[in-house]
């Protein structure tokens, strides 16, 4: 990087060339107050405190906006830029409550808080949101105001609470526009704009809509730039400022943010995002940014072990339920018992639970309880298995999202986009719903719904023109892919020629796609595109850490490291460290132990909706909450939350993060692998005397090839490290298995359903049910349909319906969404409990092993008709 | 579209036809369509003109057009007939039948429709005998009354897209530019930077893709210098965006135009439709090779979208906030292309530096400032209108002479030049020759030359106050200075006006000016205070008679001032009782009225009612005054 020479305050300092003069400054510790500097952000110039001399240059030009140039003489303190700067600050002072900066009882005050600090009317400054973390605070003390000269303007704003997650109050707004440009030039949201002009400028939203109106995702970006109190998080005033922070993995989605947990000493008291984390750096979203409180404090957790005892579950011992479980697993056979697990656990937590149930249990009758909504147990997996880098979606030409609705699922995924799209990428959506991309420009190719899968296909047809070993594909049409994508065949030819052009092409597709078709088919279509265009590949893993879970043997089927149950050779080479023997046959998948009945005992590790209890005759839940499943559990066992532990997950990407412990569990709570341990230990002893985590990724670092060169140290110091699982074939064209069904249902299909996913949720705790802020924007409780759909239904914004599918019926209010196709209907994710528990009569699918529903055809009945 | 691919050569053998096709009509009658004449309702003069015309017979003979604004908006509708350029002023729909009956067939002059010289009280026949008209250089504007703007061959019928075709055949891009460095002209917008040095530095920017821009934002109050020329002559300034594109090598151009505009947006518009059929605009023009073309934005109503800027902002859909420079919009403005951005004279003025020369040009004006200006005369003034003076005329010249003095025998008191962050400019300044440098050494700017002149009636304090008020209003809120300085500017001024000045005001007012324009981000903060710190320059007593003495000398501030009815005039007639709007006023028939000072709101009716002769009413300010009055009328017992 070529370096300049500057001469500011006399001193020679050198700078990269590009950098601003304040950013020269910086570099070399010569400070500049400013309170509109960012540096992620474009310079605003609107604070005028950073002004400046520089020889050649008239008047007082901004540090921050003037390009650093070789042999720039620069001055940044004479008396004539002191006075100005001293002015413009008592300016900002006059319209922001300024008694706790220069009132003249300040030193007392801190001391024996003597005078009652009063800065407005409802901001007392002792409560002013930002108190001590004010960068106002900060510059007024260089600066060095004794008082203010100026009559005080107070610009009696009102304080707006009607959004959720944060207040605004725009009297100690000092319209440093940080918060309008981090919504624009980071988030691509754009909802945040100044309005009005000269002295009634305020930030606020266009035409002066709610937020939630104004399409915010409610990430919080610009309460974490706000240099003042004007934007704060609800209610965080009554706890202050933090007295310790520590970092921890976020512990909702696959994305895998990094978060900075806020703790006082037995209390969470907030969270934001950390810079320095791999894949978000400084941002999050509503979840990372708001909930993480919630999920650890709040009034379904479990504390205490509890055995059921006379019909009604009784709080008890560690060592009685220990010995209570011990000795009722003891008398099943191993086939007898079933482990739903969450994705959303740690890697070290996965090892042992599959070990214990391998080992000690003799069972390999485990799955993840999000198989119906997780890209982990689709039959393809391999072909997930690489590892990726979100950051390479910055540096691509092109971008084609296959049916993801980004502003709900994956808001992080907006950053890195909108940073694309700004180096000149060109962005294409594909799907049958708007993807939530806010103010990012893209090209949008409208599917029927379900089309998506004949729109792959007919670029792989396309672009594969000249060989015809595909004969499947081949088989098929053009004339009928149009009519059955909706998208007609030159647009197909322009994608193709397209996709062919520009590399790096990045594909990037969710579960929401995979749903939709024959997932085994879908991936194969996308793997013959990858190949055909060297294009790449980006799965959103849903979870957490359902890719862990993958990775670490969560499956009836394989083994930690992805190695198959029935591939003898490696599974030796696992009996020699476990000293014991792995059952052979394969087990059975969620579904199976759920309705097999061949399963007396379950084991839940996390939660699953209701069940049918009579089919087993033990119930096991160990889980931070008390939730539905948990009025059948004959035990309780109470893990703790993620925060009240430590370990690592593995993100979307292949990536793997330490999370660590922000606070000690709450009274009897254990962590996951603890409690497993206990349990093992009392089995059979031998293999489960573990005193720590660190012992257990020791253990894996043994027998998972992929993770040697994982430093256990670094990885704690913040460090991580991408996994790539190698394959074994190498990629080469497939053929699809069958034509997909979705041609004969569309074809008398009036209205066909579509699932909205829930990553709204931790380990069962759902913030739609109990965070009113989230259910307030994701609706509770729903289901979505396309205007017109409702005009030639005659339905109305909350008419309450019934939504009757096979034998199923759900009820549910209506939404009315322009964002969807007509003749769809969206189901939400609230719903899944109601939903889940009743689809579970329906037939399985070979390929998903659940039931199909996703495009059934559905009918819906108003409710009071019925 | 028959013209679509005309080229070079076929232009002049279709401009000759123009012309030849012209020569029938011996007679050519022209109505002013600008903005003021259209508000004096010159349409219905229009119309009759032609049902006339029709009526009569004489379509083959006359040549009746609307043309673009004459300037002289004080007296329209303003009706000129040629060859003899007879001047008719405030023509009726009443009056076209005569004249067609006298001056058209029976080449009469009607008496009563001629221009009446104020000071020599002589009648005067011919337009450019009009003293308004005489001492000007109209070579910009003065095309405006000969051709109707909506007709593209009106404009070649004079010569238009000469200097277009001169730039595509014979000059190269750098000659172009040096052509128009050596002209000295400099831009019009405001800051008066060198037009030619503004384009080489935008053609030596890398990069391939630049653009130019043609300011119409024009944001002062009563200022409308660039709007007439768009209506007037859109071609002229269309004309001159096309030669800069080809020396700057832009390919694609935008006009950004007020919506407050409507006829300069459609003038414009049909200017850019017919550039396009006629080749001067899009690919390949006139067989050139060079291609380029314009979209028309329409601004929102912003104030500071003049600002450049801004400007760019706006036109990439942002709010209209300025940025800070450098970088330069030359380096990197518009999408963070290369832009070049000159307001609408300044394009004008170039087709003619190329026809006539950067020589010929260079000889026009003062030292440092070439060429004319534009300017808009407005405010006390008796021939209200836009005129076209060489830099280097000097105040006295436009506002005496041009400008025909101050109406009802009141004294000139100070000038505001450059719209509402100039400065105000008193009488002992106005033999100053004005051009840039000049103007602003007196601490007012040209800015986009609007000229507000002021009387002996006018009160500086509420000038400055009246001024600031506007630019915080229409400060965009970016920078602290400008939108709170400014804020705590205009409350002191409030404060003295209302006669709750402090002494410590001055000093705090002139430390506040010096903040806010030294610290704001752009040209509006920067220049905000100007009217502030000149009104202090110059007229610092007004400031000081409001703050101690409580008086407003010139008789404006209503907090500072009283009607009084004298006893010994009053004669009792009832007349001033009966308007009071409040009635503050007693008395009886024959008996001397009373106001009533806690009842009296200070509208001045009692006076304006008060009958000549008696002038019983009279206006006082200041704290002595209003003292003396009150002992005087206690003791006479009134």
């Amino acid at each position: 990087m070529e370096r300049i020479k500057l001469i500011i305050d006399g001193q020679e300092v050198t700078a990269k060339k590009g950098v601003t003069v304040l950013e020269a400054a910086k570099e070399a510790d010569i400070y500049i107050p400013t309170l509109c500097y960012h540096p992620f952000l474009s310079p605003f110039g609107g604070c005028r405190l950073c002004i400046v001399e520089i020889e050649g240059m008239k008047g007082y030009p901004t540090s921050c906006t003037t390009p650093a140039e070789d042999g720039m003489k620069i001055k940044t303190s004479t008396s004539e830029i002191q006075k100005i700067r001293k002015q413009v600050l008592e300016l900002i002072l006059t319209e922001h409550p300024n008694s706790c900066l220069v009132c003249q009882h300040k030193e007392n005050c801190d001391e024996y808080k003597a005078t009652i600090r009063k800065v407005d009317q409802i901001t007392g400054c002792e409560f002013c949101p930002n108190n001590n973390q004010c960068e106002l605070q900060e510059v007024v003390k260089y600066i060095g105001i004794e008082k203010i000269d100026l009559p005080s303007i107070y610009r009696n704003l009102p304080i707006e609470r009607e959004d959720p997650f944060f207040e605004r109050d725009y009297n100690l707004c000092i319209l440093c526009g940080k918060c309008v440009r981090v919504c624009h030039e980071v988030r691509g949201v754009g909802t945040l704009t100044f309005v009005n002009r000269g002295p009634r400028t305020v930030v606020g939203t266009a035409f002066n809509r709610s937020h939630i109106d104004a399409g915010c995702q409610f990430c919080g970006a610009c309460v974490d730039v706000c240099p003042t109190g004007a934007l704060s998080e609800k209610g965080r005033r009554l706890y202050g400022t933090s007295d310790e922070v520590v970092t921890a993995i976020c512990p909702y989605c696959g994305i895998g943010c990094r978060l900075v947990v806020e703790r006082k000493p037995d209390r969470i008291i907030g969270s934001y995002p950390d810079i320095k984390g791999e894949t978000n750096q400084g941002q999050a979203c509503l979840r990372g940014r708001f909930t993480i409180t919630d999920i650890v404090h709040n009034k379904d957790r479990v504390l205490h072990p509890l055995i059921r005892k006379n019909g009604n579950l009784e709080e008890t011992s560690w060592e009685e339920t220990l010995d209570f479980v011990v000795e009722k697993l003891k008398k099943y056979k191993g086939e007898e018992i079933g482990f739903i697990v969450s994705p959303q656990l740690f890697n070290e937590d996965y090892y042992l639970i599959q070990k214990f149930a391998r080992l000690a249990l003799k069972t390999n009758n485990i799955d993840v309880s999000s198989r119906f909504t997780s890209i982990s147990t689709y039959s393809e997996i391999k072909d997930f298995a690489n590892a990726y880098n979100l950051q390479e979606i910055e540096q691509a030409k092109l971008i084609i999202l296959l049916g993801l609705d980004i502003g709900y699922y994956h808001p992080l995924l907006n950053v890195k986009l909108k940073k694309a799209t700004d180096n000149g990428a060109k962005l294409i959506h594909i799907g049958s719903r708007k993807p939530g991309l806010g103010f990012i420009p893209y090209r949008e190719i409208k599917t029927k719904p379900g089309g998506e899968f004949y729109f792959i296909l007919g670029l792989v047809k396309k672009l594969n023109e000249k060989t015809s070993d595909l004969t499947n594909i081949n088989k098929i049409s053009f004339e009928e892919i149009e009519k059955q994508s909706g998208i007609p065949s030159e647009e197909i030819t322009e994608l193709s020629d397209l996709i062919g052009n520009q590399t790096p092409c990045i594909i990037i597709y969710g579960l929401e796609f995979l749903q939709l078709n024959n997932s085994s088919d879908t991936v194969k279509l996308l793997n013959n595109l990858a190949i055909l265009t060297g294009s790449k590949l980006f799965p959103l893993w849903e979870e957490s850490n359902s890719r862990g879970a993958w990775i670490f043997g969560i499956s009836p089927y394989i083994l930690p490291g992805c190695i198959e149950i029935r591939d003898k050779k490696n599974i030796s080479a696992f009996e020699k460290v476990w000293k014991g023997s792995i059952p052979e046959n394969l087990g059975s998948s969620l579904m199976e132990i759920l309705n097999d009945k061949k399963i007396k005992v379950l084991y839940i590790i996390g939660d699953i909706p209701e069940i049918v209890k009579e089919n087993f005759d033990f119930i096991i839940v160990q889980n931070p909450f008390f939730t539905q499943i948990c009025e059948n559990a004959d035990v309780i066992l109470p893990a703790c939350t993620w925060a009240e532990g430590e370990g690592s997950f593995i993100n979307t990407e292949g990536r793997i993060q330490f999370s660590n412990k922000v606070i000690e569990p709450l009274e009897d709570s254990k962590p996951d692998w603890w409690i497993i341990a206990q349990i093992g230990k009392k089995i059979i002893g031998e293999g489960f005397q573990y005193n720590s985590i660190n012992e257990i990724f020791k253990e894996i670092k043994k027998v998972i090839p992929y993770f040697q060169k994982v430093s256990y140290s670094r990885l704690r110091e913040g460090e991580s490290f991408l996994i790539e699982i190698s394959l074994k074939e190498p990629r080469k064209l497939k053929d699809i298995e069958k034509i997909p069904d979705f041609i004969k249902k569309s074809r008398n299909s009036q209205l066909l359903l579509m699932f909205r996913n829930d990553l709204d949720n931790y380990r069962g705790f759902s913030l739609i049910k109990n965070n009113r802020g989230v259910a307030l924007i994701r609706g509770y409780n729903i289901v979505e349909l396309n205007p017109e759909d409702c005009k030639r239904l005659d339905l109305k914004e909350k008419d309450r319906l019934k939504i009757i599918l096979k034998s199923i019926e759900v009820e549910a209010e209506v939404k009315i969404n322009e964002d969807i196709s007509q003749n769809t209907v969206y189901l939400h994710s609230s719903l899944f409990n109601d939903y889940f528990s009743k689809i579970l009569t329906l037939p399985i699918e070979s390929d998903t092993k659940v039931p199909d529903t996703q495009l059934s055809e559905i009918k819906i009945v108003r409710s009071e008709d019925v | 579209m028959e013209n679509e691919n005309i080229r070079l050569e076929e232009l002049e053998i279709k401009r000759k036809s123009i012309i030849e096709k012209r020569k029938r009509y011996k007679r050519l009658i022209t109505i002013c369509g600008g903005t003021g004449c259209q508000a004096y309702n010159c349409r219905e003069v229009f119309e009759k003109f032609k049902k006339l015309i029709e009526q009569k017979n004489l379509k083959n003979k006359i040549e009746l057009k609307i043309t673009g604004c004459h300037g002289f908006c004080e007296r329209g509708p303003i009706v000129v007939i040629q060859p003899e350029g007879i001047f008719y002023q405030k023509v009726t729909p009443d009056d076209v039948e005569e004249i067609i009956n006298e001056t058209i067939i029976n080449k009469k002059i009607i008496d009563r429709l001629l221009y009446i010289d104020p000071i020599t009280n002589c009648k005067i026949e011919k337009e450019k005998e009009v003293p308004f008209y005489k001492k000007q250089k109209r070579l910009i504007f003065g095309n405006n009354g000969l051709i109707d703007p909506t007709n593209i061959e009106d404009y070649l019928a004079i010569g238009g897209y000469k200097a277009l075709a001169k730039v595509l055949t014979e000059m190269k891009p750098e000659e172009v530019i040096n052509e128009i460095k050596h002209s000295g002209l400099r831009g019009r917008g405001g800051a008066g930077f060198l037009t030619g040095l503004k384009w080489e530095i935008c053609r030596k920017a890398s990069g391939t893709e630049k653009y130019i821009i043609c300011n119409c934002d024009e944001g002062d109050p009563g200022a409308y210098m660039d709007r007439s020329l768009l209506e007037g002559n859109p071609h002229s300034v269309l004309e001159g965006m096309i030669i800069g594109a080809y020396a700057i090598g832009a390919h694609r151009g935008y006009i950004y135009v007020r919506k407050e505009y409507p006829l300069a947006v459609k003038n414009i518009s049909q200017a850019v439709r017919q550039a396009l059929e006629w080749n001067f605009l899009g690919k390949n023009i006139l067989g050139s090779g060079f291609s380029f073309s314009v979209d028309i934005v329409q601004g929102a109503g912003a104030f500071v979208s003049g600002e450049e800027t801004a400007l760019i902002a706006s036109i990439e859909g942002r709010r209209a906030f300025p940025v800070p420079r450098p970088p330069y919009p030359a380096e990197r403005g518009l999408w963070k292309k290369p832009t070049n951005i000159n307001n609408v004279e300044t394009w004008a003025n170039v087709p003619l530096i190329i026809s006539k020369g950067a020589q010929w040009y260079s000889q026009i004006g003062t030292e440092t400032s070439k060429g004319t200006k534009i300017f808009s005369l407005v405010g006390k003034i008796n021939n209200t209108g836009l005129v076209e003076v060489p830099m280097g005329t000097t105040l006295r010249e436009i506002i005496f002479e041009i400008g025909g003095g101050i109406p009802n025998g009141k004294k000139f008191k100070a000038v505001q030049t450059g719209g509402p962050s100039g400065g105000c400019i008193p009488e002992n300044l106005l033999d100053l020759p004005i051009d840039f440098e000049s103007l602003s050494e007196a601490g007012s700017m040209m800015g986009s030359g609007g000229m507000i002149v002021m009387d002996e009636d006018t009160c500086m304090v509420d000038v400055a106050r009246y001024f600031l008020t506007f630019t915080q209003h229409e400060s965009c809120g970016k920078c602290v200075p400008c939108r709170i300085g400014t804020r705590q500017m205009v409350q002191i001024l409030n404060r003295i006006v209302k006669g709750d000045g402090k002494a410590e005001d001055i000093v705090k007012l002139e430390e506040l000016a010096q903040t806010v324009k030294n610290g704001s981000l752009c040209g509006l903060g920067q220049t905000a205070p100007n009217p502030v710190l000149t009104t202090l320059k110059y007229f610092r007593k007004e400031y000081e008679a409001h703050i101690y003495d409580k008086k407003c000398p010139a008789k404006v501030c209503t907090a500072l001032i009283a009607y009084y009815i004298l006893p010994e005039k009053c004669v009792g007639c009832l007349l001033c009782l009966k308007n009071c709007p409040v009635e503050a006023i007693s008395g009886e028939r024959k008996k001397v009225h009373v106001i009533d000072q806690e009842k009296c709101i200070k509208c001045g009716m009692c006076q304006e009612v008060c009958p000549p002769k008696v002038n019983a009413v009279i206006k006082l300010s200041g704290k002595k005054e209003l003292e003396n009055i009150t002992k005087e009328i206690e003791g006479k017992g009134g």
